[in-house]
Formats: structure tokens, sequence, C-alpha cells
């Protein structure tokens, strides 16, 4: 065995995972190796004063009434509580979302919502003037009022216990917010090439 | 710990053939620990761990069916588990975008009938858990599946995705590092009282 192999089983030896006999292996080889010997000693110096007895008994009070908690829950779950009205609820709550979050821009650049072209999407976001103070006046409080009622929808889903739907619920709201956070994050650095992409896709529509 | 071969094999032909309350009940308890101590190093919360250990054994007796058996029940528990944790992670980010700290205050409370010597190990954990912290992910993995649940390498191995050689390197310097972590702290035995001295 040389330096390196000794080394690698210098844990087990410390902390006795050994068979007898791997065991007097490694102590004949480690005699030609000093430094070895005295690693070996080191640990056993530290890892002899760890006592452990805390962790084990802290993990088992912890999970003395698991079976019990998992034996109700799996009940409830077969007695089958399908309450598909707050999904519904919560999906309707996201895209009422990204609709308010979109509801500035499309007010001023669509004809269908009563919007002057001329007053394009690159105007309404970068000129700074008081229809920009009002633009995100407005928009604070959509994303406050959106907030606010996803807020709402998620403290009852918590409340029922739901957690195997709710995390593909969560799962689609967050991939909401993190589209409308992306978005957001676009308008916020002005990216005047972004905006008069956009701006020229909207037109060609 | 580990689990004999039979011991296991016995335990899910019970869970695919026989199943039973008694029987779900058996599984959970050889499994919680393991399973909780791997949720709370990932989550590094002990209600979180709780949650999320309870989650991995819904998870895997409502699949119990579809365990093929190509690796160990412990190994397919483990993967259950990391992913029950990774999203109970992104699940805690999105409620603190929505809760504004009010769960920092409620975690408060819960720990308040604790009795003393509870409190007193769960601190002690907690300390040594953010010892390991410390640790890179792998070997802190390697380290306590192997030091605390006495897992074998090539089981270790089948879990981590990493071979038996790179095991034993990273148990050797998770040791390494975690000795001269300790060493600095006083977690160990006898240096509280050199202190007061």
């Amino acid at each position: 065995m040389n330096k390196n192999d000794l080394e690698l089983q210098i844990p087990d030896y410390v902390f006795g995972r050994m068979s007898l006999a791997e065991r007097i292996e490694f102590e004949r080889a480690v005699e030609s190796f000093p430094e070895i010997k005295q690693e070996i000693e080191e640990l056993k110096n530290v890892f002899m004063k760890l006592d452990t007895t805390p962790i084990s008994n802290t993990i088992e009070a912890k999970t003395r009434n698991t079976s019990v908690r998992v034996h109700d829950l799996l009940s409830e779950s077969k007695q089958g509580i399908h309450s598909t009205w707050w999904r519904l609820s919560v999906l309707t709550t996201a895209v009422a979302t990204v609709v308010l979050f979109l509801m500035p821009v499309l007010k001023n650049n669509l004809p269908i919502f009563g919007g002057n072209k001329s007053d394009s999407l690159t105007t309404v976001l970068v000129k700074p003037n008081e229809n920009e103070e009002q633009f995100d006046l407005q928009h604070l409080v959509s994303i406050e009022q959106s907030i606010s009622k996803v807020d709402d929808e998620v403290a009852t889903l918590l409340a029922e216990h739901e957690l195997q739907k709710l995390d593909e619920d969560f799962q689609s709201v967050e991939g909401v917010f993190d589209s409308v956070q992306e978005s957001t994050k676009e308008f916020d650095i002005n990216d005047r090439e972004l905006i008069e992409e956009l701006e020229n896709e909207i037109n060609s529509l | 710990m580990a689990v004999g071969a039979e011991i296991e094999s016995n335990l899910v032909f019970e869970l695919q053939n026989e199943y039973s309350d008694s029987v779900a009940t058996a599984f959970v308890r050889q499994y919680q620990k393991f399973v909780f101590a791997l949720a709370y190093r990932q989550l590094q919360d002990y209600d979180d761990a709780d949650d999320a250990t309870q989650e991995t054994f819904i998870r895997a007796l409502k699949s119990i069916s579809s365990f093929k058996g190509d690796s160990s029940l412990q190994t397919w528990l483990y993967r259950i588990t990391v992913n029950v944790c990774h999203t109970a992670r992104r699940k805690k980010k999105l409620r603190s975008f929505f809760s504004f700290g009010n769960e920092e205050f409620e975690k408060e409370q819960s720990n308040v009938m604790l009795p003393d010597q509870q409190v007193e190990n769960t601190e002690f954990t907690t300390r040594f858990f953010k010892l390991l912290e410390q640790l890179p992910d792998k070997q802190r993995e390697t380290f306590c599946l192997r030091y605390f649940d006495e897992l074998s390498y090539e089981e270790i191995s089948e879990m981590l995705g990493t071979s038996v050689g790179g095991l034993k390197a990273n148990y050797f310097q998770a040791t390494k590092k975690l000795a001269i972590l300790l060493k600095e702290t006083n977690l160990l035995r006898g240096e509280n009282e050199e202190e007061l001295q």
C-alpha cells in the first residue's frame, strides 16, 4: 500500500469501520509512515471528544411522530378532498396579474383599447415626464393589488395543507412571476432596441 | 444505518403486495431518521425538514409500485428526499416573497415550549450542522452518509454518483477539515470546562 492509499483509509481506521484483518494490515503498513501515524493521533484526539449523542437525540425527538403524521396525511389524501376551485382561482389570479402588469402598455399601444399609436411604447416607457410618473404609479398600484390577491390565495391554500397540489400551482405561479419579473427588468433598463423591436412587432400586427 | 438486503427486500415485497398501515408504519420507522437528517442537511431548518420528511414518505408510499429494485430502497428514498427538498427550497423562496418575514416570527415562537435538555441537544445539533455547512457539498454528504448513516462506499456511490475512490478522497478531506473546524469551536467534550478554568 502506498502513502495515498493509506491516507484514504485513515477515517475508516479512526472511526473503527475496518475488519480485524484490515486493521492489522493497515497498522503494519502505517509503521513506515510516521506522518500518517501522527495524523491518525490528531484525528483520534478530536473525534473522541465529539459526543454525537445530542445529534442522535435531536433526530430521534424530531422524528418521533413521523409515522403517525404520514399515516394521517395519507388517510386525508385517500379521502380525496377534490377542490379544483382553488386551483382554478390561483391560475385565474396568475393570468389576471399578467394582464394587470401589461395593461398600461396595451392601453397606450393597441387601438382596441383606444390607445394612441403615436403615443408609442418607446415614448410611454422612456419619456422622462409626467406620463412616466403616472405610468410608474399605476404600475406600482397594480403590482401591489396583484401581490395582495395572490398573497391571500396562498395563505388560504397553505391553511388547507394540500401540499401535493400546491406544488403544481406554485410552479405555475412561479413561472408567471419569473416571466413578469423578467419583463419588468427589461422595461427598467430602458432597452431602446428591444422596445423598438417590440413596437415594430406591434405595429406589424 | 444501512438496512440489510433481506429486510429491505421483505419490506418492498410487503409494501407492493401486502400493503397495510402497519407495513407502511414499519417502512417509515425504518428510514425516518435517515430521511430527516438528509432533509435537515439540505434545508437547514427543523420544521422544513420535518415537512420534507413527511412529503418524502407520502410520495414514496404512493409510488412504491413503481419501485423496480434497480437501486436499493434507501438510494431510491435518497433521490426522492433530494427532489422534495429542492421543491421545498423553491416554495420557501416564493413564500418569503409574499410573507414579508412573518414566517421567521412563527418559527421563533415554535421553540418556546421545548424541555431544557431538548433545547440543548437541538442547539448542539444546529451548531454542528452549521460547521458541516462549511464543507463542500460532496464532502459533507459523503461524511454524513458514512459517519452517521454508516453506509458502505458502494451504497454512497449509488446515491451520489461518485466513484468509490472519489468518495474515499472526499471522506478523508471532510474528516480533516471537520477536525480543524471542531478544534476552533467549543463543541468538543471538555472544551467548555477548560474555558471556564
